[in-house]
């Protein structure tokens, strides 16, 4: 079930709610540049259980990705984590070292990033690159490594005969598929995945996100799936989040968000695409362009661009609230005052 | 994920290689004003921006204030020497090897010339020579590497084997054969034949950002109008580069510089004009350190180290400006601090 | 394989370039330089030497320029460089240089393969730990070590360390009391001489290696396959030297390449103060005599010695970077 903000505590180590693999609470991640501070995440808390598809959705700029490596503690300085903590496997992660979280780095965590172009070591064969994952955890033998390495290959369709070939050598989809690879070396608990789709023609998109659902049910791994893309991955995720100005704007089972969004830009969303069945309407887009995230307006952060804005949401920011199972950050559904349902 | 940046250079002695924006800021961002970087659309107006922007850049980096304040006072002592040091620096009319004292700040040569008036006066042929090859070898260079930029083809091969040609034949011995078939060069000379050997450098580079401008939106609207290419390469590219233009005068006058002392230092300069790399080739044969006058050679070279600091950090600077991740990483911890303030 | 082939066909056009230079240059001169060295020597020199001399300055022949430019072709391809006029009369052009040159190759290349070493290591190390105070003080002192003149670094080092201190010598290859020998005393004594020029070397060359690795290595750093080694778990020092630093360094090998032009130019000044019997020395010693068979010979030589080096280090970047091999 997601998490009602407010309930969560937000520091130190808390006994895991039964059967969650990891628990984000509170999370805020701020740039901080010589010019000022731009919050890219606001406050963002859910929980993921073993073997749940979350998606997370929004435009460029939104902090998806800014969370995400928040939570693989992958930030590079000016990045930082300022509030909130990262729990995974009981363990918070937040303020550890990169020593300290060596145990649980791709042995239980795992990253696949949006470019394999650029996240592959252009001067390693993906074998060499595979071989440096293994050796960092233990494994020594040269015997287990080209074994696993073959077999991993195997599953996402790739000729293990490629192990000795450069990322240059490769074809987009077959680089992507690698990584994919290289994310499953140790089976991990939970994959996180950042756009790995959006290099790639729509063809290869859809036979790629069919492997990732396969392996999943296959192996049993939680995925966080980052996208621009909200059909793409509703098709196969299970909770889908929407973000907008570095917050969460709508959260929720993916069927319901989808077929009935209640955030206004969530809907904008939703009749930007054009669906193939139905009706042919007039695609409207949403007009303006997102928030500074340098300089925040009091008030919605989606206010300047809503269709519904009323007077209440240029003075102060909504909270989540709760709608059948489904998180809004949205006047209209919550919150005291006129227009409150 | 996708950041802008310009073609990579390769590395030279003196400066770093330039680059384009920072990477790894989230795209919605207002990050900080990549100052420096060419912009798309119009010619002169991004011009005149630029230098504004410039200006700025160079009073806010500590670097930029120092080496512009250097200059500055060199400059000053080329145009005015008379205000600062009296006597005739050629007049060997003093009492031979003084040590200093009041009438001679730094004591006198083994001529009788009064070492002083030998620097002050010895700063303007130096400075000469500095911005005649800095000016001439950059509007060379400038001239090559747009034209093979912008025409393209065979003019574009044909100019790179050029350039590539002179870049790696040694060019000091070269010049120490013209400088010995021409028995000695004045200033004139000497502006004429280092920036006739040296500037296939900076034609390199202003190539390599001519052709990533070449297929920018406001060049084929210049092209469509029917302008020719002539003055497409004059009104239009040329003033978008200014960032790079007045990197290319620093690096060819920081080079004029180092060359024409050392040619000097050798013999090979002018024996009848005073400057530091003469001063340095009469104390060198005056034997200065044995016979106690070793501010004979200290002072002209620390002369020639302060203008060449000036240049190369004038160019150091620059190279920040353009690259925000090259700047000195603040501490996460001093900004906070900064900000608690 | 393509690659090496196209980069030799290059290194045959320089050569001929510099070769056409040697030719062209006197003759472009306001009265040709070597017609006042014959008229010094009137008679002095031997029919060799004046056959030599004709064809590399085009004295006192009827021959047409072309023909003039074959037949100098022709003598440096079977290395007829002539005989010095000045410097040692009489004797051998290639025999004068082919001494010169071990001395040069010592403290050059030992020098040189040292700074690059040892700079590029700082710069790895010092892109990796940012963020110090250390860090905004570091760059501005190695720039201004790059501006600093290669023969005035030598005077300050012989003013500290030879006549203030007296504890290095710095005339000569060696002391030239001692007969040149394969023994321990002399080798010693040699190596007693490098140190001065030697150091004076490196402290030139070296601030460029670690300001350019180190820019590099910090753009390197920010690129997405380092932060997936992070997320590999990677030990720091892996990631360091397998992933940033193989990739930071390929631009370097290039500029490598490209800046010896610069050291060989050090190089001269340098044994110039030092009085250090190399190649460079021998150049300017042609240069103040006006021995042009000898000053024509090492500009060719030098020429060869940076072009054989880039070749090497383009070697080295198709072995380190795979993209540059072949048809990948």
């Amino acid at each position: 079930m997601p998490s009602v903000p407010g309930d969560s505590s937000p520091a130190g180590p808390a006994a895991p709610a039964s059967g969650t693999v990891l628990e984000v609470c509170d999370l805020s991640v701020s740039y901080l540049l010589e010019q000022g501070t731009v919050l890219a995440v606001d406050d963002v808390s859910f929980d993921l259980t073993p073997g749940e598809f979350l998606g997370i959705v929004g435009e460029s700029g939104c902090g998806k990705s800014t969370l995400l490596f928040a939570i693989a503690q992958l930030l590079v300085p000016p990045a930082e984590i300022t509030s909130g903590s990262v729990i995974f496997k009981g363990r918070n992660m937040v303020g550890l070292t990169d020593r300290e979280l060596t145990t649980v780095r791709w042995k239980n965590l795992s990253v696949v990033m949006q470019s394999a172009m650029n996240a592959l070591n252009p001067v390693k064969s993906i074998g060499a690159q595979f071989a440096d994952a293994m050796r960092a955890h233990g494994v020594a033998s040269k015997g287990e490594i080209a074994d696993r390495s073959a077999e991993v290959l195997k599953m996402v369709g790739i000729d293990p005969v490629h192990l000795k070939s450069y990322p240059h050598q490769l074809s987009g989809g077959m680089r992507q598929r690698s990584m994919i690879a290289m994310a499953l070396l140790f089976t991990p608990d939970l994959v996180i995945m950042d756009e790995p789709t959006s290099a790639l023609d729509v063809v290869a998109q859809r036979s790629l996100m069919v492997q990732i659902k396969e392996l999943q049910e296959q192996l049993g791994f939680a995925i966080i799936f980052v996208t621009h893309d909200m059909s793409l991955v509703s098709h196969f995720s299970d909770r889908l989040m929407v973000m907008y100005g570095g917050v969460v704007a709508e959260f929720g089972a993916t069927r319901q968000v989808f077929d009935t969004p209640l955030h206004p830009y969530s809907i904008g969303l939703m009749e930007a695409f054009p669906s193939i069945r139905g009706p042919r309407v007039p695609l409207t887009g949403i007009p303006g362009s997102p928030p500074n995230l340098a300089s925040i307006p009091p008030g919605c952060r989606f206010a300047a661009r809503c269709p519904k804005v009323m007077a209440r949401c240029e003075a102060e920011p909504p909270e989540l609230y709760q709608v059948d199972g489904t998180l809004v950050r949205c006047f209209l559904h919550g919150g005291e005052g006129p227009g409150d349902d | 994920m996708a950041t802008l940046r310009t073609p990579p250079e390769a590395s030279k002695p003196g400066t770093g290689p330039g680059s384009g924006a920072a990477p790894g800021l989230p795209a919605g961002a207002a990050g900080p004003a990549a100052a420096g970087l060419p912009l798309a659309g119009g010619g002169s107006i991004a011009g005149a921006r630029s230098i504004r922007r410039m200006a700025r850049a160079i009073t806010a980096n500590r670097k930029a204030t120092v080496g512009t304040a250097l200059l500055v006072l060199f400059i000053f002592v080329a145009l005015f020497p008379g205000l600062i040091a009296r006597d005739n620096p050629q007049a060997e009319i003093y009492p031979r090897s003084q040590t200093p004292s009041a009438q001679h700040w730094l004591g006198t040569t083994s001529f009788g010339q009064d070492m002083f008036s030998q620097v002050i006066w010895g700063t303007r042929p130096v400075l000469l020579i500095a911005f005649g090859v800095g000016l001439l070898a950059t509007v060379i260079a400038m001239l090559i590497g747009v034209a093979a930029a912008y025409l393209g083809g065979a003019w574009d091969g044909t100019l790179n084997v050029i350039t590539d040609v002179l870049l790696v034949i040694p060019l000091f011995p070269l010049l120490i054969i013209i400088g010995s078939y021409l028995h000695g060069a004045g200033t004139s000379v000497m502006i004429a034949v280092i920036a006739a050997t040296g500037w296939s450098y900076t034609a390199r580079q202003l190539r390599a950002q001519a052709l990533s401008l070449r297929n920018r939106d406001f060049l084929s609207a210049a092209k469509v109008r029917g302008e020719r290419p002539l003055y497409i390469i004059c009104v239009e590219i040329i003033p978008t580069m200014t960032s790079l233009l007045v990197a290319a005068f620093l690096t060819n006058a920081l080079y004029a510089v180092l060359f024409s002392s050392s040619l000097q230092f050798i013999g090979l300069g002018d024996p009848n004009v005073t400057s530091w790399g003469t001063m340095l080739y009469w104390a060198q044969n005056n034997e200065a350190f044995q016979t106690g006058l070793p501010l004979w050679i200290i002072v002209p070279g620390l002369c020639i180290v302060a203008l060449g600091a000036a240049f190369a950090l004038l160019n150091y600077a620059f190279d920040e400006i353009g690259n925000p991740a090259l700047r000195p990483a603040r501490s996460i911890r001093r900004v906070r601090a900064q900000r608690a303030r | 394989m393509r690659f090496v082939l196209r980069r030799m066909g290059f290194f045959l056009l320089t050569l001929w370039v510099a070769l056409t230079l040697n030719f062209v240059l006197p003759r472009l001169m306001p009265g040709n330089p070597a017609l006042a060295i014959i008229g010094k020597f009137r008679g002095g020199i031997s029919p060799q030497a004046v056959k030599v001399l004709e064809a590399q300055f085009g004295v006192g022949t009827h021959q047409n320029l072309v023909a003039q430019y074959f037949g100098y072709l022709g003598n440096v391809a079977t290395l007829k460089f002539g005989t010095s006029l000045t410097t040692q009369p009489g004797a051998s052009v290639g025999r004068i240089v082919f001494d010169a040159i071990p001395w040069t190759l010592g403290l050059v290349g030992i020098t040189t393969i040292l700074a690059f070493v040892l700079g590029t290591g700082i710069g790895i190390v010092s892109a990796w730990w940012r963020g110090g105070r250390l860090d905004s003080l570091m760059p501005p002192v190695f720039v201004i070590m790059t501006v600093i003149p290669y023969f005035w670094i030598g005077l300050m080092l012989i003013l500290i360390f030879g006549v203030k201190l007296r504890l290095l010598p710095y005339f000569f290859s060696y002391n030239y009391a001692l007969t040149p020998g394969f023994n321990a005393a002399f080798i010693g004594n040699v190596a007693e001489h490098a140190i001065l020029p030697a150091f004076t070397l490196l402290i030139t060359t070296i601030g460029v290696w670690i300001l350019t690795m180190r820019n590099t290595m910090i753009t390197t750093l920010a690129e997405d396959y380092v932060r997936m080694a992070r997320a590999k778990g990677l030990p720091a020092r892996r990631i360091m030297f397998d992933y940033a630093a193989r990739n930071a360094i390929l631009p370097n090998l290039t500029g490598f390449a490209m800046s010896l032009g610069f050291v060989v130019g050090g190089a001269i000044l340098i044994e110039e103060v030092f009085n250090y019997q190399g190649v460079g020395y021998l150049l300017l010693q042609a240069v103040n005599n006006e021995d042009y068979p000898l000053m024509q010979a090492l500009f060719l030589l030098i020429t060869v010695a940076v072009l054989v080096a880039i070749l090497l280090s383009d070697l080295a970047t198709a072995i380190f970077d795979p993209r540059t091999r072949g048809a990948g």
